[in-house]
């Protein structure tokens, strides 16, 4: 505004100029007629226009920058009375922020943003201080994130050994509450389980049974030879010989 | 049970008889303790502050399980023809017929056996292993594996001798 002001300013004094020149020709045309005819005249006369134009090339140029400043004063004083006069947030709710940020270069802006230097100047660490994590994460669906997650692909890029190497097993151990995981689990059901898998009450009722039959066997077995050495020993004392005792039928 | 075909029927010999009859005893013996803590809990359940362990004589004492005896071999021999002894040893006792005592004949010799108990001892002199009770009432004692109904189905033939 100013700068249009300013050449409007100019112009002016261009028009103004013109009779100047004018004025020039009549002279250059008696000078040239002055200096056939009285030279020293001419000379005289030349130092005097010289100092004329001197002196107007000055006052034009205090006329033109007075005029310039004037007219800064003039636009600031006429473009804070026309900013206490206008509504600015009228004029912020009519404005078309979506059609502004379509015109706007972001990426010239960014390109001619110094990133590097904004970075450094802010404090992350207060920045993260101040962040409500617990409120984002209430925002977040983790469940959805997780459907999403290729648990796969993660483990497939873990190092499983590297994680052992660096975990403290014996301090996890230390932490484990083996009371607790042993009164969960159903100790007796599985033994009962256990033993009905191998059909132990059979196994043990066999083998005691066989075991006993054997060993009444065995007994019955051994009375009934003592039972006939004694008989035999009887009869050589006696010097008689026992009588046969026939089987049953 | 196999039965080793030579010995059943026989008549069995004393140190069968005689082992028979120690594990009766020891039946017997068993019983008179389970008398003995029964009548303890009686007691103890009658009046527990003043409660003593009872302190039977030994007169007392034999009188209980000479009755016990008597008791148990009637049952044993009037039923199946064996007491538990007799019935581990695979012996029976049998009348003349060849089957179960009696109950009358079963208390006898029950009887005889529990008052006499040295009367065994004639089987090892006897020439057909009898005992003083098996002579006073014809009585045998046989080795016999069966079981009691196989030896019912059998026919229960008479015992030699």
């Amino acid at each position: 505004m100013i700068a249009g002001a300013t050449g409007a300013a100019r112009g002016t004094v261009r028009l103004g100029a013109e009779p100047v020149h004018a004025v020039r020709r009549s002279v250059a045309l008696a000078r040239t007629a002055a200096e056939a005819v009285a030279p020293d005249v001419v000379r005289r006369g030349r130092a005097s226009v010289r100092q004329l134009a001197s002196e107007g090339r000055r006052r034009r140029e205090d006329v033109v920058s007075s005029t310039e400043d004037r007219l800064r004063s003039a636009v600031r004083a006429l473009v804070g009375y026309v900013l206490a006069q206008v509504d600015l947030d009228a004029v912020a709710e009519r404005l078309d922020v979506d059609r502004v940020a379509r015109r706007l270069d972001v990426n010239a802006v960014v390109a001619r943003a110094d990133l590097d230097g904004a970075v450094a100047r802010v404090d992350i660490d207060a920045a993260v201080a101040r962040v409500d994590i617990d409120a984002i994460l209430d925002r977040v669906d983790l469940d959805a994130v997780a459907e999403r997650l290729d648990l796969d692909r993660v483990a497939r890029r873990l190092d499983v050994d590297a994680v052992v190497a660096r975990a403290d097993l014996d301090a996890a151990a230390a932490r484990i509450d083996v009371e607790a995981i042993l009164d969960r689990v159903d100790l007796v059901g599985i033994a009962q389980e256990v033993v009905d898998g191998i059909g132990l009450p059979d196994i043990v009722r066999e083998s005691t049974g066989s075991l006993a039959t054997e060993t009444v066997e065995e007994v019955r077995l051994q009375g009934m030879a003592a039972d006939d050495a004694i008989a035999r020993l009887v009869d050589r004392i006696r010097l008689r010989r026992r009588p046969a005792l026939p089987s049953a039928p | 049970m196999p039965v080793p075909p030579p010995h059943q029927g026989e008549v069995a010999g004393i140190v069968s008889r005689g082992l028979a009859a120690l594990v009766d005893v020891a039946v017997v013996g068993l019983g008179v303790a389970g008398i003995y803590l029964a009548w303890a809990g009686l007691v103890f359940a009658w009046s527990p502050l003043s409660f003593q362990w009872p302190r039977p004589g030994f007169g007392t004492l034999l009188v209980i399980a000479a009755g016990l005896a008597v008791v148990y071999q009637t049952a044993g021999w009037a039923t199946t023809g064996r007491t538990y002894g007799t019935a581990v040893l695979g012996l029976r006792v049998v009348a003349r017929s060849g089957r179960h005592l009696r109950w009358s004949g079963a208390f006898l010799r029950a009887l005889f056996c529990t008052l006499v108990p040295i009367g065994l001892a004639l089987v090892v002199v006897s020439p057909r292993r009898r005992s003083l009770q098996d002579l006073l009432l014809g009585t045998t004692v046989v080795y016999d594996w069966t079981r009691a109904r196989e030896h019912e189905a059998s026919g229960a033939a008479p015992p030699p001798g």
